[in-house]
Parts: C-alpha cells; structure tokens; sequence
C-alpha cells in the first residue's frame, strides 16, 4: 500500500518521513471524521427521538438545532472538574480515557469505503473483538474509582452484561470468519458482491454489489444475533441496564462531569457507531452496493471509492436509526432478563449457527472426495449448490428459533392474562 | 415474539411522520381562553374617566393581602373619576396575587378585569409591584355609561352602598 501523501511529498521529503506524516494525516482523518460523525449522531439521536415523542427536538442553535452538539461541548469545557473527596483520584481521572482509547482503535481497522482503510489487518475480526472488550475496564475502573453506590452498582451490571453478550457476539463473527475463510475486515465486503442468495455464483450477470450475507439463513440469523449484541455491547436501550436513570442516576458516569463526562459520552457514541460499521460490513455488505464493480471495472476508482463512502455511510446511518427507533419503543430489560437472554436464547442460536454455516460450505464447496462418497454434488452448477445450502440452512436454523423459543417459555404466569388464566385453573 | 417487536416498531415508526404537538412558545403564542384570569387592568369609563372610586373593596376581598388601595377625596373641578373619591395610589404585587378574579367580583363598577396577558415574569422583587400607571388603560380604551348614582356629587354623606349597575 502506498502512503497516503505520496503523490504530493514524494521526493521531496525523506521516504521514511513520508511514511509518518502519511499514517498521522490518516490519523487525523479517521478521527476527525468519528468526531463529526459522533456530533451528528447525538443530533440525529435526540431529533428522531423527539419526533417519536411527538416533540421538536433540539431546534435553537444553528440550522435545525445541529450545531447543538458544538454547543454542549463548549458547556462541558467550562464546567468545573469535579474529583469527589472520598474518590480514588487517579482511577477516576484515567476511567474515561481508558473507556475510550479502545474505541477509538477499533475505526482503525474498518473499512470506510474501497480502498478506504486506514490499516488493513489480517486478523482485523479478532482485533475488533479484542479492542472492544478494553473499554469494560474503564468502566469498571470508573464505578470503583467514584466511590459511590450507583457507580458501583452501575460498573459491575456493565461489565457483566458486556462479558455475557461478548460470548454470543464473537461466536455469530466465528461464523462470519468461516464463511468468509479469513479474518480480514477489509477483505469482508469483496466478498459480498453479485445477486442477493446467489452471490457471484451465477456466472454472466452483472454484478449488482448485493451478494451481502443478510441475504443468506446463516447470515440472517448471524446479523440478528450480532446486532443484539451490539445493541448490549453499546449500552443501548433496551440493554441500558447500566446507567439506568431511573434507577441508579447514571450507573458509573454518576460522579462525572465536565469533559470527563463528556469523554465517556463519546466514547459510547463512538463505539456504537463503530459496531454499526463493524455489523455494515460483517452483514451488510459494508461499502458493497450498485454501481461499484462497474465503476472499478472502468478504471475509474476515485468514484468508486466515493460512491462505495455513501453506501457504507448509509448503511450505519440505518443501523443507527434502528437503534433509536428501538430506543423510542421498548422499555429496559430487567437484568435476569438480560442474562438469561443471553445464555438461554442467543448462544444456543449462535452456535446452532455456527453449525449450519459448516453445512453451507460443505454443501457449496466439497468435492464427491471430501465428502467421502456420502454425498455427490460435482454434477450441481456453483449456483444450484448456494440454493441448496440456502434451502438446507434455512430448515435449520427455523427449526433452531422454534425450539430455543419453545425451550424459553416461562415456567411461571407473569403477564397479567397468563397470572388470571392460572388463578382460574387451580 | 417477532411479530410483537415489530408491532410495536410499527407504532414507534408511525408517531416519527406525525405532526409534532409542541407550540413554539415565544415565537408562536396560543390564545387564551375566554375568561382566562391573567394580569389585571383598571378600566375607564366611555367619557375617559377611571372607574375605580377608590372603595377598597377589592382589597378587602383579596385572600391573599395582594392588593394596596389610597383613596383620595377628588378636585370636584377636575374629577379623575365619577363619585366622591378615587384611587391616589393603586398597587397589586404580582408575587402575592393568585389570580383568583376575588377582586373583580367585589368591585361596585367593573373598574378591576383579569385579561388576558400572562407573561408576567421580572428579575427582583421590587417589579412585582404593578403601580396603577401600569395597570389602568388608556383615556380611549374606555366603555360604558356612567352610571345615575355616581353622579350625585353635591349630595352628602356618601351614596348607600347598594348600587345598581
């Protein structure tokens, strides 16, 4: 990969001096643009919910209300740096920088657009699901460090809940990484081109950028089990148990405020955006879509590369609008629903999953050899063996939803019919 | 369990392209009822005399002490209002007033109305007085007759309480 300022700087400034100034200037704009899209988000955020709620929404500063943002972080920067008395001083100074160093490194590794990525990991998957992990321990360094009851309480609901939905969520990815046969986030979207189902196995046809694994059982089943968690992971409703106003204040960000306040509000933001990246490109084809594969084929790359940046923006743009849309119709989960959610219902599904995606490469890639004379499916077209594997992996994994649903009934009346129609039986 | 969240998502979704109800207070004002009780004027009569003739009774009849009247015997040469005497000072503290209209039940001649205007907020305790200046409307806005009995100057004592309007 050549640097980035190549062009401009070659020859006259050093090679090696080149090379950093090309990584600190993608750098810059990595972040820079996470910043914006941060600002944005918390905008879109409040607007949506607002009309959801039949309100405006913040509307008084600057067009629309979206210089809001801008006006909330200068309150923050002037606000007093409180450290409680009874505080461990330096843990709750570090807390917020340790909750959001990890998320800003995951932007690192994904791909914004063709071409686009700042580093292209071989083992970006693995990487994402290391880094993410990190930003528990600023949490949990943020509810010791204030000692405070509610942050207390606030930190260990977050770590437990971001530790039961990391297991479900790095097993739907193991799926992912199996069917894609690598680890690389980058690689992830080229994968997805050609026709929905199909993908690029049907040969002469124009590829249209729509062969995302969304369109696929396996896939289905993978987006949805990783967007929950995602939705856990990113403390969203209805996984907000941690800072569960209602209950305890604001869980570990209580006793903050100022801009360490509002460094830990970026960094959920922040990460959120990040995990909807991750899910675009893991699901959604990333920066796959109409048009691209033309355009690349043509030899015109930069607008490739520009239409692909509004296709993968579009796509995080949605999946952050369904967060919001689930934030505006569903209250908060009690925890033992949290967990037993996650025990009970997502890593059975998941690793149901993880099972028919081996099916669905065996069906579409083994020769008669490989399966050892049990099966012979040399005779099949690519395309004939990808609506088998689709047909076979969709009984699958139905009949693995009706039966952790049917495994999941409670044991016990709970809604008010269920209560009445118990009183009336005994 | 599907079908429930996407009922439920459904709804959600169709409140987002529903006219919001907020009304954006102060560049776009509702009108107030009727008979809405707000801020108080002291009236005048058709001919631009004040109403008020300074009885006290509003005064008296306020349950929370809000309302401060002085009296003065009126210059028969030039009367600021029909009877014998008028208000020298008028004040209501709009901290003290609960709007409870009292005030304009007791007057003898719809001098004292609760209308309409709301926005009544100020930055210390001494604009909260509300001197007769600020409450008594101007000399063209009057309405009304004077009535027979308050026109009976030369006549002493002064004129039984039972006024018919």
């Amino acid at each position: 990969m050549t640097p980035l300022l190549q062009p401009i700087l070659g020859g006259v400034v050093p090679e090696w001096l080149v090379i950093v100034l090309s990584h600190l200037a993608v750098t810059a704009l990595v972040l820079l643009g996470a910043a914006v899209m941060m600002m944005l988000a918390v905008w879109a955020e409040r607007r949506i919910i607002a009309r959801m709620q039949d309100r405006l929404g913040p509307n008084r500063v600057g067009p629309a209300g979206l210089l809001q943002s801008i006006a909330d972080g200068v309150k923050m920067f002037v606000k007093e740096d409180i450290v409680p008395r009874a505080a461990d001083r330096w843990i709750h100074i570090l807390a917020p920088i340790v909750a959001l160093a990890p998320v800003a490194m995951m932007l690192a590794v994904i791909p914004w657009g063709r071409g686009l990525v700042a580093v292209d990991l071989d083992v970006g998957v693995l990487y994402v699901a290391a880094v993410s992990s990190i930003s528990g321990v600023g949490l949990l360094m943020a509810g010791w460090g204030s000692s405070n009851r509610f942050a207390l309480l606030g930190a260990m609901r977050a770590v437990a809940q971001l530790v039961s939905y990391e297991i479900p969520m790095i097993i739907a990815i193991l799926g992912m990484v199996l069917l894609s046969g690598g680890m690389s986030l980058a690689r992830m979207p080229e994968l997805q081109g050609g026709l929905p189902i199909v993908g690029t196995t049907l040969a002469g046809v124009p590829d249209l950028g729509l062969g995302w694994f969304v369109f696929t059982p396996v896939g289905l089943l993978g987006f949805a089990i990783f967007f929950i968690c995602v939705l856990a992971e990113g403390e969203r409703t209805p996984f907000d148990i941690p800072e569960a106003d209602s209950e305890i204040i604001a869980g570990y960000m209580t006793e903050y405020s100022g801009m360490k306040f509002a460094v830990f509000y970026l960094a959920q933001y922040i990460l959120n955006l990040a995990l909807a990246m991750v899910t675009a490109v893991l699901f959604l084809g990333g920066w796959q879509g109409p048009g691209i594969a033309w355009l690349a084929a043509n030899g015109l790359d930069i607008p490739a590369a520009v239409l692909s940046l509004i296709y993968m923006l579009l796509k995080v743009w949605l999946l952050f609008f369904v967060m919001v849309l689930l934030r505006g119709a569903f209250p908060r989960l009690r925890v033992d629903q949290l967990l037993s959610f996650a025990w009970k219902f997502l890593l059975p599904l998941a690793l149901v999953n993880v099972g028919s995606i081996a099916i669905w490469i065996a069906l579409t890639n083994w020769s008669a050899a490989q399966w050892g004379g049990v099966l012979n499916l040399d005779m099949l077209a690519a395309w004939q063996r990808q609506l088998l594997a689709v047909a076979v992996t969709a009984v699958i994994n139905i009949a693995a939803y009706r039966w952790v649903l049917a495994i999941n009934q409670p044991q016990q009346p709970e809604t008010p019919d269920e209560l009445i129609g118990a009183a009336q039986a005994s | 369990m599907l079908g429930e969240i996407f009922k439920g998502l459904r709804t959600t979704l169709r409140y987002l392209f529903r006219q919001p109800v907020t009304v954006e207070y102060p560049e776009i004002k509702r009108p107030v009822r009727e008979r809405f009780r707000g801020r108080h004027e002291l009236k005048r009569f058709g001919n631009g005399m004040e109403r008020c003739i300074g009885c006290s009774l509003c005064a008296a009849a306020c349950p929370s002490d809000a309302i401060l009247v002085v009296p003065a015997e009126n210059n028969l040469q030039q009367p600021n209002s029909p009877g014998e005497r008028y208000a020298a000072r008028y004040e209501i503290n709009m901290l003290r007033c609960i709007f409870c209209g009292y005030c304009e039940d007791a007057c003898p001649t719809n001098a004292i109305v609760l209308e309409h205007q709301y926005e009544l907020a100020f930055y210390d305790r001494k604009s909260s007085i509300y001197t007769k200046e600020m409450l008594l409307v101007p000399a063209e806005q009057g309405h009304g007759d004077i009535p027979p009995v308050l026109q009976q100057l030369d006549r002493r004592p002064s004129p039984p309480a039972q006024i018919d309007l």
